[in-house]
């Protein structure tokens, strides 16, 4: 079942003498999602991300907006009449029912012509049971449980009613490390055999990651990113997503860009015309996938530039994200612009020649790789240190009090030091 | 862990000695002067040792009409005031406007002293030459003819007395139904809405069972409560308890030790065992029952 949301915005009154501000918990949201697909709403916790879920399920209704289940406008029904099934933060079972006879809850609640005999409840309860693989466990109570099975046992009441879609509110947060690795990987399985359109909510960005087909990355309300997570994470639209994405985090520079070139202090580490090269392909492969969003947001982002005192690398940078073939020609000589730059821990290249002069600062082994503590005068505020993974085969000297990288290209972001909206 | 648990008892010292004083021996004192017969505070003497005082009293027309009155009351108030103390706390937790001033309204009854709410009762229901009184004022608009719900017959008299006792018990049992209502996971209820519940099954079948610990908790010092009634029929009727044919249990272990009557401490004594008796049985009986039906949390 496709699903599709459309200008959907919930606003919670303001609450106690003190805040008179309304909160948006969800601020005009415009997606879709493809049917069968498994969908992640990722973003740290207050972004409105379950309140967007309640949303979809129905147990909130929206300020304005639409939201439709395949054709069918869904968004005045109420979540019986909907056909979600949902797997609550704290799995919501009912502790003085047994195992089976939580699974078999939701189907005792169907009436008239949808009305199941015995023995067909007894199956779908079974069927439901056998695919999260808890069938030995039906006369069990949820207390005798363990965390892991209680959630089966959840994902198994959700399904078995056979629900157009499944909403999974924070499935792993309450498992252990251990276990939620196991079970990503089993809601993953789970959702590919029953092929139904999932949404799932999760503070987690490695959790999103590894097993949506879409993530959904929000900030307050509203929508940051969307799309495959190697393509968000390979082409983050701010420095937000790109600060989200990815662990160990991304490195934070503060840099300039002066004749098409990025400096980090007094050092050019990179010539963007070449970067721009490499990775315009991705970028517009971006712009495309988000068709209305990607010229708004141009629009605006130009706007923003024409404002500001460092026009024109913002104006250039404008130009280069929104797939322009343009290359740095038309960058003023001379003039610098200061950016962000953000670095990926993987985009760093120990090299004796290379452009980026760091302190060492310490060393890592993780036996795969190693990761380099080091610094830089152009960090950002706060930082005295970023992290660079390297290949375990590079020969670092961990006593050198020095050590210089390249950087791999499609592992630098530039940002505007306003907006915070990427440049390239 | 020697230590540990010596400490313990020291902790435990002044609860004990306090309750052995004043509840464990005097406990036991009753059940031995329930089988001396003819006993006599002023002598301590007594004319020997059987069951003589429970046949007495067992024979007693007051104490058979007491018995007879005590579960009247049990059987009919304790139901009632719970299930209605259930449906106002289920209609007091499903309401946001005003929730606060019905709960006050609805606790007003337990903060009232016993004997001025009998004193209303009274003005409520009593007939004197003056004036058939508020309720049969009412009753007269709808073409019944007025009762004398004080003085008049068994029933009307009963009647009042259940209402009043109803009354008494309810904003207790309001007040502790409401916590527990509030303390029902809120996710349960959305995930049954989620399931398309119906009301009333998310009721019966998540609401019910969820509260049923403080409802047996609530059932089981109802009984004990209307068992050891005899304030309330006091407000209403008056000292003389067996006139009025009103009177309770406990009221008759009073009247045996300090009514006009009185001075009969072995009577007393057995009547007050045989009433520990019963209370201890349908205690028993009440726990036995509840253990198959309530889901108590780990």
């Amino acid at each position: 079942m496709k699903v599709t949301l459309q200008n959907l915005t919930k606003k919670f009154p303001a609450r106690g003498r003190k805040s008179r501000d309304e909160v948006i918990a969800v601020n005009d949201f415009n997606f879709e999602i493809p049917d069968g697909k498994l969908v992640g709403l990722l973003g740290p916790s207050g972004c409105g991300k379950s309140t967007a879920l309640n949303l979809l399920c129905g147990l909130l209704k929206p300020t304005e907006g639409r939201i439709y289940f395949g054709k069918e406008d869904v968004t005045d029904l109420p979540p019986e009449k909907r056909g979600v099934g949902m797997v609550f933060q704290n799995y919501a079972l009912y502790p003085h029912l047994t195992v089976k006879q939580n699974i078999q809850f939701p189907l005792e609640n169907l009436k008239g012509a949808d009305k199941l005999s015995k023995e067909e409840m007894q199956k779908r309860v079974l069927e439901a049971a056998r695919l999260v693989q808890i069938d030995g466990l039906m006369e069990r109570k949820p207390s005798e449980l363990s965390g892991g099975q209680q959630q089966r046992v959840a994902i198994a009441r959700a399904l078995v009613k056979m629900p157009r879609i499944l909403l999974m509110d924070e499935p792993l947060s309450n498992l252990d490390a251990r276990l939620r690795l196991q079970t990503r990987e089993e809601i993953r399985r789970i959702q590919k055999e029953t092929k139904i359109t999932t949404v799932f909510v999760t503070h987690d960005q490695e959790e999103a990651m590894s097993i949506s087909d879409v993530i959904v990355v929000m900030k307050d309300g509203v929508i940051q990113q969307i799309g495959k997570p190697q393509e968000v994470y390979d082409a983050p639209k701010n420095l937000f997503v790109a600060k989200f994405l990815g662990n160990p985090p991304i490195n934070v520079f503060e840099g300039s860009v002066r004749d098409g070139k990025l400096y980090l202090g007094d050092a050019a580490v990179m010539n963007l015309a070449d970067a721009v090269r490499q990775e315009s392909a991705s970028a517009r492969e971006n712009a495309s996938s988000q068709a209305g969003g990607s010229a708004q947001e141009s629009a605006s982002s130009q706007a923003s530039g024409s404002d500001s005192a460092n026009g024109a690398g913002q104006a250039n940078g404008t130009r280069q994200a929104s797939g322009s073939s343009q290359a740095s020609g038309s960058t003023q000589p001379g003039s610098a612009s200061h950016v962000i730059v953000g670095i990926r821990p993987e985009g760093f290249l120990p090299r004796e020649d290379g452009p980026l002069v760091c302190g060492l600062k310490g060393m890592e082994i993780m036996g795969r790789d190693v990761s380099v503590l080091a610094s830089h005068p152009a960090l950002e505020e706060g930082a005295n240190a970023f992290r660079a993974i390297v290949s375990a085969e590079t020969q670092v000297d961990a006593d050198a009090s020095q050590i210089r990288f390249a950087l791999k290209p499609g592992k630098v972001f530039v940002f505007s030091k306003d907006t915070e909206e990427r440049l390239f | 862990m020697e230590k540990q648990n010596l400490k313990a008892w020291l902790y435990l010292l002044p609860a004990i000695l306090f309750l052995g004083c004043f509840l464990v021996y005097p406990l036991i004192d009753v059940f031995i002067y329930s089988f001396e017969e003819s006993y006599n505070f002023a002598s301590q003497t007594s004319s020997g040792v059987g069951t003589y005082n429970y046949s007495y009293v067992l024979r007693d027309p007051y104490f058979l009409q007491a018995v007879k009155n005590t579960f009247l009351l049990v059987v009919i108030t304790v139901p009632l005031s719970t299930g209605l103390a259930l449906l106002i706390s289920v209609g007091l937790s499903s309401i946001t406007a005003l929730k606060n001033l019905f709960q006050t309204v609805f606790f007003l009854p337990y903060v009232t002293n016993t004997l001025a709410v009998g004193l209303v009762f009274m003005i409520l229901f009593k007939r004197t030459p003056y004036t058939d009184g508020f309720i049969n004022l009412l009753l007269g608009w709808f073409g019944a003819s007025p009762v004398d719900f004080i003085d008049g017959p068994y029933w009307a008299k009963m009647f009042v007395l259940c209402l009043y006792t109803v009354w008494v018990v309810m904003p207790f049992k309001i007040l502790i139904l409401t916590s527990a209502l509030a303390s029902v996971n809120r996710s349960l209820y959305n995930a049954a809405r989620v399931d398309g519940t119906p009301p009333l099954r998310i009721f019966f079948r998540i609401t019910l069972p969820m509260i049923s610990p403080t409802l047996v908790y609530l059932i089981i010092t109802g009984f004990i409560g209307a068992f050891k009634a005899y304030s309330d029929a006091v407000a209403l009727f008056g000292a003389n308890l067996n006139a009025a044919g009103m009177n309770t249990i406990v009221g008759y272990v009073y009247d045996m030790l300090y009514g006009s009557s009185g001075g009969y401490p072995s009577y007393a004594s057995a009547a007050a065992i045989l009433l520990f008796a019963i209370v201890f049985t349908i205690t028993c009986i009440n726990l036995l029952v509840s253990r198959k039906h309530v889901y108590y949390f780990s």
